[in-house]
Order: C-alpha cells, then structure tokens, then sequence
C-alpha cells in the first residue's frame, strides 16, 4: 500500500480490492506494509479495515513518525481495527551528530557548509532504516 | 545538591480534612515523608517543604502554582521532589501541576511519585518525570527509595536510561531500539496470535481526532482567510518552501487580486502529480471562487494573505504546530473563517 491514491473513493477502492484478493486466495491473515509515511497510514488503515470486514485477521508493520520530544501519535491515521501493529522504528527520532573520518565527493556542500560539520540528522535521512517491509530488527518502544 | 519537597497538608502534618484549605505553605527542611526520603538521598539535602491544602489547590489552581512556584524561586534549588500521592487523585494532580510548572517556568528539574492511574499522571503529559507507587500509603516504604534513587540520578545530570531500567512511568516518548526478531518474524508473531484470539501491539491504540469546529454563524458578514497545504507558492518558491517534511509555513500577500493566476503561482508539493494544479492555481488556494461569493456578498470579505506549507512526511506534532501558529495569527488579525484546502 503507498499513498498514490488521490482520492478518498480511490483509496477505499485500493482497500477493498486488496482485501477481496487476499480473501480469494482464502487467507485467514493479513500482513499489511507500506513504503512510505504520512498519507499511505490512511491507505494501510483503511486496508486493515476492509481486511478485518471481510473476515480476516490483520497486523501491521509500520513505521512511526512520533516527534522525539512530545507525547504524539506517530500515526497519521488509525482505525479502531487496527489493533496488532508492529513498529518498524521511530523515523522523527534524531541519531546524534557524529563526524565522519572521511568525506566522499567534496569537502564543501553548495551553501558553504563544511561537509563534515553534520549535526544530528533524524532516523528517517537513514535510508532504509526503518524498513517498513520488517527486514530489520528496528523497533519502538515509549519512554 | 539543593532540593524542595512537596506535600499537601495531610503529609505536612498541617491537618486533615479541616485544614485542606490551607494555602501555599513553607516549612523549613524536611518533613513528614520527606524525613524518610532525605534519610535515602544520597547526597541531596532538602532546604524547605512546601506544603498546599488539596481542597485549596483545587479552587484556586492557577493562583496556588503560581505562590508555589515563586516560593521555589526564592529557594533556588538545584530539584524538585513531589509527593508521593500514591492513588489520591486531588494530590497526585497538584504534585504533577506544581512540578511541571517548576520545570516549565523556571527550568529545574522536578519529579513526583504516584500510582499509575492517578490523574496526576495525565496532568503531566510526560513533561515531568513520575516514580511509580502502590496505590495507597502502605506502599510509602517502598516508594522513598525509589525516589532517592531516580532524583540521585537526575541530580547528577547523566541522560536517564529507559523507563524499567530508571524506575519511572513512560512519559509518552517513542524511542527506538533494536529487537530480538525483524520486524516481518514479529508481524507473523503477532498475526499468529492475534488468530488466535491474543490480540497484541507494538503501538498503542488511539488517535488525535479533532472534533469539527461549529459552523460559522453569519458568512456574509465574516473574514475569511484561505489557509492550504497544498504546497502553493509563488512561481519559484522564492523561500525554498520543502516539497516534503516542511519545517514550517509561509504567508503570501493576495492583496486585491481576483485568482491567483497561471503562472504566477506553482505547488511544490511532492505527494501528488501537480500537473493540473499548476495549470490552474485557483484548485489549490480557490481565490476565484471566494472572490465570487465576496462579491455576491455571501462572503463578508477575503483575508489580504494566504498561508501555505506542504502537508507530506509531516509529523503530527509538527502539523500541530503550525496550525496552532496560523491560527493565533488569523485569530489576531480577526478572521473569523478558514477555508483549508487538503490536498
């Protein structure tokens, strides 16, 4: 599931189609995942609701957008049937600044900021750290 | 290191019920639980008590943290320590109201003991740190040195480590760290169970519904401010708007004009095609339209600026924000309207 969907009718459309397939194959369960944040969260949650309505059990892998420093939901969007969710990490969460022995492809970025000045940089500048797919063992949990 | 105790008048020894009117009151060292908790702080020493009745706190909340909170000034301590109010919900809620305005308004560090499902807990919305105790006073043996232990470690400036391993409540704040399994063993884990009737999650239920705001009472009369997320900006982006994760927002004067036109204005959002936007910039800030029913006079009159950001890879907290930010500048200018065009 990723937000490509334009409209509420296409993305309720894209659910329930997913759903009605997944319900031919004759599964009883459903793993829903995403590759992106933000708008997909609506197109997993209603995906997990169409899935559960049409009698099979769903569980999520996502990953969360919580800002590190406030007690808010990571989520863009959540159903009530959403109720088994694995967390793929916090994307929002800063990794503190580290200064790399060596940099690749200049010492100057275009703005004339030294290109080993890096200050901390939010999980998410990770390419691929919170795999959202569940191929790595990143997770969150509240503090 | 210098310390300040919180009580209410119970635990102060000032009374019982008679004396829950009792104002903000300062003791010299300390008192009552304070004597057991300065016997296991290491270190700490505890210059005063301050002491509230509940029944005072509760009537006269604002003016009860303020009177607390400039007695604490006075004092300049290095800590804070409330409680503990165990399941009493009036005093759990003042021990979380005072320590987090010590902590908001004068930057000290501050955290109290109560039972889980205190109010005080809510009250606090994670900006204070919370040692949990049983739900009544049996549990006071237990709870003094848990106390000493995390104010010993918040005393000596170190990062806290997590919640179990520091013996506070989760105050709300998602942390990443490494599992046992990846995140695709633990899905069939979970889907496993929850076929099985154990329904279990990584992340909590619940979400920020904003309930609807009531409808304006006369348009024709009223203000109305266009407001979007749409990514729409002058032609260029002059001030770099984001196409995705926007760290803020921008005004853009519209001043008299009829439609924002063709382009003049472009969206750099970067969640959707924009083709047909660019084409007519009025799909995203309906200027057009408004300017119509303006002049039909079902609209009062159109704000003179728009406000615009990119809604994408937008954290809830950061959306927050910025709505929160435009709206006091709307509210200011005396809009009484918003038209928010999503995208």
């Amino acid at each position: 599931m990723r937000g490509y969907e334009q409209t509420a009718d296409d993305k309720q459309r894209a659910a329930e189609a997913a759903a009605d397939e997944a319900a031919r194959l004759g599964a009883d369960g459903v793993i829903v995942t995403t590759d992106a944040g933000g708008n997909s969260h609506t197109d997993v949650m209603l995906t997990v609701r169409a899935s559960e309505r049409a009698g099979m059990r769903a569980t999520v892998i996502v990953a969360e957008m919580a800002d590190p420093d406030s007690t808010n939901p990571g989520l863009t969007d959540w159903v009530a049937e959403a109720d088994s969710i694995v967390s793929a990490g916090n994307a929002e969460e800063l990794v503190p600044a580290w200064v790399p022995e060596r940099v690749l492809g200049g010492e100057t970025l275009l703005d004339g900021t030294p290109a080993r000045a890096a200050g901390p940089v939010p999980v998410r500048n990770y390419l691929g750290a919170t795999n959202q797919m569940g191929q790595l063992a990143l997770t969150a949990t509240t503090w | 290191v210098k310390a300040v105790h919180y009580l209410n008048q119970f635990f102060a020894g000032l009374g019982g019920e008679e004396a829950a009117e009792t104002p903000p009151t300062r003791l010299d060292g300390a008192v009552g639980p304070g004597r057991g908790l300065a016997a296991a702080l290491d270190a700490i020493e505890i210059l005063a008590t301050l002491a509230c009745g509940d029944d005072y706190f509760a009537e006269h909340e604002e003016e009860a943290v303020d009177r607390l909170v400039a007695l604490v000034e006075v004092e300049d301590p290095d800590l804070v320590v409330a409680g503990p109010a165990f399941g009493s919900g009036r005093y759990g809620y003042a021990c979380a109201r005072f320590a987090r305005a010590v902590s908001e308004r004068l930057g000290i560090a501050a955290l109290a003991a109560m039972h889980e499902e205190n109010p005080g807990v809510a009250a606090a919305d994670g900006k204070i740190l919370i040692v949990p105790t049983a739900v009544n006073v049996a549990g006071m043996r237990d709870a003094l040195p848990r106390m000493a232990q995390l104010a010993g470690a918040v005393a000596a400036g170190r990062e806290l480590g997590s919640p179990d391993e520091e013996g506070y409540l989760p105050r709300g704040f998602r942390r990443n760290q490494i599992a046992e399994k990846t995140g695709a063993k633990r899905a069939i884990d979970l889907l496993l169970d929850k076929l099985a009737g154990d329904t279990r999650s990584e992340v909590a239920a619940g979400f920020d519904r904003v309930p609807p705001p009531a409808p304006v009472a006369d348009l024709s009369t009223a203000l109305l401010a266009l407001v979007t997320e749409a990514g729409c900006v002058p032609q260029g982006n002059p001030d770099r708007l984001p196409t995705i994760r926007a760290q803020g927002w921008f005004r853009y004067p519209i001043g008299s004009e009829d439609s924002l036109l063709t382009g003049r204005y472009e969206s750099v959002h970067g969640g959707f095609d924009v083709t047909l936007a660019n084409e007519d910039p009025n799909r995203l800030v309906p200027l057009d339209t408004v300017r119509s029913l303006e002049q039909a006079g079902r609209i009062g009159a159109v704000h003179d600026t728009f406000y615009t950001t990119t809604g994408n890879g937008t954290p809830v907290a950061a959306s927050t924000r910025f709505g929160r930010e435009i709206a006091e500048e709307l509210r200011d200018a005396g809009v009484q309207a918003v038209l928010l065009s999503g995208t």
